[in-house]
């Protein structure tokens, strides 16, 4: 194949699943079925590796000007709001301002019973407030990074098929703040350790199985729930990449983001610079992120079956 | 009592004879300066301040100070100490047997100025002690059933003291004779505060992770009413009465006051953090003032709990109670800073060099020399005087959780310059030289291989 032709066939882009191939169910391997995905081999899957995934994550929203501005303009304007409503800090809350679902959740949960004290009914309403927000911020850049991804990087495009897809978006964020709150009730049973431990746990779960939604919702338009049912057919798909994936994205916002923010603990409202800048890098980390997960979902998005795989004996 | 008797022969010894303890008048008589812990002193001192003295005992930490007349009191490990309030000089000094160290209180009766302080022999356990102060000899000493570590209260003819296991007891001030006691659900680590017919115990179940407000006749001992925040609330202060109420900062981060007669909920106040149990708020007609373990310096309405400021100081209180001298209110920080907040707008308006060591619990004297006097713990504990300095300046520093729009927004423009800058220009170029991703059947397109 000459490498006019190639590029000429790279350029037809994204087929959709109506032309797209539905492969057949993948074969397990002979597993115990609840150790299955423990031992699935990364061979037998279209998951793109883990860093080439970062590498177009990171590529994607950083080669775009829309992509860079709407989160970091996201970021000043929820601390500001935020601030507004009687937020004292710390500012190391500003590391997790641009978090996706269900890292972002738990810091909604958080900000609103750090302000309003815990069950509060005005906590509990200003922290709806903050799920509703973030799902459109998050839906609409997941338009953006769709399109950019798809070639054709149109900011209105981007804005319209990012906010079709809030619902999906709150919808995830409705789930993760339900395993929140049932974790919360359930693991200080465990002892400390163990309970954060389980925490970290219950965020990887909701990733591995919902870190598809956004792009799934964006390019198939399906409803709800189908869509959170396509993103978790997706993660049941042989191979541990996006296992793998989803707990690196847990430990880098949740306790790694946190460690290095200067002057982290500090009560402020008013972060010095080098917070602001570390807390803007930190938002291009997140949605680097969101990108990666929306490059992967299409990169398999053919191969993920319709209906649910029966599960082998 | 013979045992105890014999034991305060042993255990108190004169060093020197107190001077002009005879007409002493209490100035500072115990923790927060008063029975309600009201921690106010209308003519104290002002900032600016400059250091006047410090006094390092031997023995290593110290209590908080009580002011007596022109003398400091502060108990250490081994011994109680008399210092000059103008000097820091020792003037006197008690032998005691050890424990923890606990805040002392002074009191008067008919016929004596009474020291008392816990006391606490190996072999024998805990005891009250009572000393003359003009003479210096022990008068009387009452066991405890347990350790204590909750500072001792006076308040009239009485002093309360409580332990560990939760006993509270009332004793004669002159006699020693135990006027009753009660029991609290567990450890208590500050002194009741005595008000309005009352006295009120913050204490705490290590075992069942309970905490407790109870509320005691002052007369009886009889229970008039508790306070027991819902579970997972762990720790509480110390109480502080005064004006028909009590107040006192719970675990759930919310300073709560309760009508004295009754102990109906008045008012809860949200604040950044919890409470140090070792630590009380403060109280002035009308307002409250009330530091959290963060740090956090809270002016609240007494009425209804409304904040009028708060003032974060980014460090941690963990030993010491807000006072009010005059126009200012001071506190004690962990990295060894006395801080001055303007009573009115909560501005920062002075604060004295960090030190080692945490500054405790802070004493007050209208005497022109000595504006406060602070415990401080660490490898160099001792006390702290400071006198006001007539030449020294004020700052006006805001709390940071005040928003200053020209940082705010400078800060921030600034930095998504430059952020976006470096992030954009090579990714840009980047981004360029691999072109757009490709999906060709659910495979990624041959040109991704060249990531």
């Amino acid at each position: 194949m000459s490498k006019k032709r190639r590029k000429s066939k790279a350029r037809s882009g994204y087929r959709g699943p109506t032309r797209a191939k539905v492969q057949a169910t993948p074969a397990r391997s002979e597993v115990p079925p609840l150790l299955g995905w423990l031992s699935r081999g990364t061979g037998d899957s279209g998951w793109p590796s883990i860093p080439r995934s970062l590498a177009r994550g990171a590529l994607t929203v950083g080669s775009s000007p829309a992509l860079l501005l709407v989160p970091f303009l996201f970021v000043f304007a929820a601390w500001v709001a935020l601030v507004t409503l009687g937020l004292e800090g710390p500012v190391l809350l500003l590391a997790n301002m641009a978090a996706v679902a269900p890292v972002g959740t738990f810091f909604d949960l958080a900000i609103g019973e750090s302000i309003f004290g815990q069950a509060s009914p005005v906590a509990l309403a200003v922290t709806s407030g903050l799920i509703v927000a973030r799902s459109a911020f998050l839906a609409v850049v997941s338009g953006l990074i769709v399109e950019a991804l798809e070639g054709t990087p149109s900011a209105s495009a981007g804005l319209r098929r990012g906010s079709r897809a809030i619902p999906a978006l709150l919808a995830v964020n409705v789930i993760s703040f339900s395993a929140i709150l049932a974790s919360r009730l359930v693991l200080p049973f465990l002892g400390p350790q163990f309970a954060f431990l389980g925490l970290i746990l219950v965020f990887a779960a909701l990733v591995y199985y919902l870190a598809s939604v956004p792009a799934a919702a964006i390019r198939e338009g399906r409803g709800v729930l189908e869509t959170l049912r396509r993103s978790a057919r997706a993660a049941a798909m042989p191979g541990s990449r996006h296992l793998i994936l989803s707990v690196i994205y847990v430990f880098v916002a949740y306790p790694a983001l946190f460690l290095f923010i200067p002057h982290g603990n500090q009560l402020s409202v008013n972060p010095f610079l080098s917070t602001w800048i570390y807390a803007l890098v930190a938002a291009f980390i997140h949605m680097s992120f969101l990108a990666a997960f929306c490059y992967r979902w299409m990169a398999i998005e053919p191969e993920v079956p319709t209906k649910p795989v029966p599960r082998r004996r | 009592m013979l045992p105890f008797a014999a034991l305060a022969a042993v255990a108190l010894v004169v060093v020197a004879r107190p001077v002009g303890a005879q007409q002493a008048v209490p100035v500072w008589s115990q923790f927060q300066g008063g029975p309600g812990h009201s921690g106010v002193l209308e003519d104290g001192p002002q900032p600016p301040y400059r250091p006047l003295w410090t006094f390092r005992a031997s023995s290593g930490a110290l209590s908080g100070a009580v002011i007596m007349g022109d003398v400091v009191i502060s108990v250490g490990r081994s011994a109680v100490y008399g210092i000059d309030l103008a000097t820091g000089e020792r003037r006197w000094q008690l032998f005691r047997n050890g424990g923890p160290i606990s805040m002392p209180a002074v009191g008067v009766t008919p016929n004596r100025q009474v020291l008392a302080f816990v006391d606490e022999a190996e072999g024998i356990g805990a005891s009250l002690v009572g000393v003359d102060l003009t003479d210096m000899r022990e008068v009387w000493r009452t066991p405890l059933d347990a350790t204590s570590r909750s500072g001792v209260t006076v308040e009239g003819a009485t002093a309360f003291v409580a332990d560990d296991d939760g006993n509270v007891y009332a004793v004669n001030l002159a006699t020693g004779a135990l006027r009753w006691t009660a029991k609290a659900i567990g450890e208590v680590l500050a002194p009741p505060a005595v008000s309005d017919g009352n006295v009120y115990v913050s204490a705490h179940d290590p075992d069942t992770v309970g905490t407790q407000l109870l509320a005691l006749d002052e007369g009886t001992g009889r229970k008039a009413w508790e306070f027991s925040p819902q579970v997972g609330v762990t720790t509480v202060s110390g109480p502080s009465a005064g004006d028909g109420s009590v107040v006192a900062g719970f675990a759930d981060r919310l300073v709560r006051s309760f009508v004295a007669d009754g102990g109906e909920e008045r008012w809860g106040a949200l604040t950044v953090s919890v409470f140090a149990p070792a630590t009380a708020p403060a109280i002035q007609p009308g307002t409250v003032f009330v530091a959290d373990f963060r740090g956090g310096l809270y002016r609240l309405s007494s009425r209804t709990g409304h904040r009028d400021w708060d003032h974060q100081n980014n460090d941690l209180v963990v030993r010491s109670s807000p006072v009010v001298s005059g126009r200012a209110v001071l506190l004690g920080l962990e990295d060894g800073r006395l801080v001055a907040f303007d009573i009115s707008s909560g501005d920062l308006v002075w604060q004295g060099a960090p030190s080692p060591g945490s500054i405790g619990p802070i004493a007050l004297s209208p005497d022109v020399v000595v504006a406060s006097v602070a415990a401080k713990g660490g490898s160099r504990a001792g006390l702290v005087a400071f006198e006001h300095d007539p030449e020294g300046t004020l700052v006006r520093v805001p709390s940071p959780t005040e928003v200053d729009p020209a940082r705010l927004f400078s800060n921030y423009a600034l930095a998504l310059v430059v952020t976006a800058l470096v992030l954009f220009v090579p990714l840009r170029l980047l981004a360029r030289r691999f072109g757009p991703p490709t999906f060709v059947g659910g495979e990624e397109g041959p040109e991704e291989d060249a990531e």
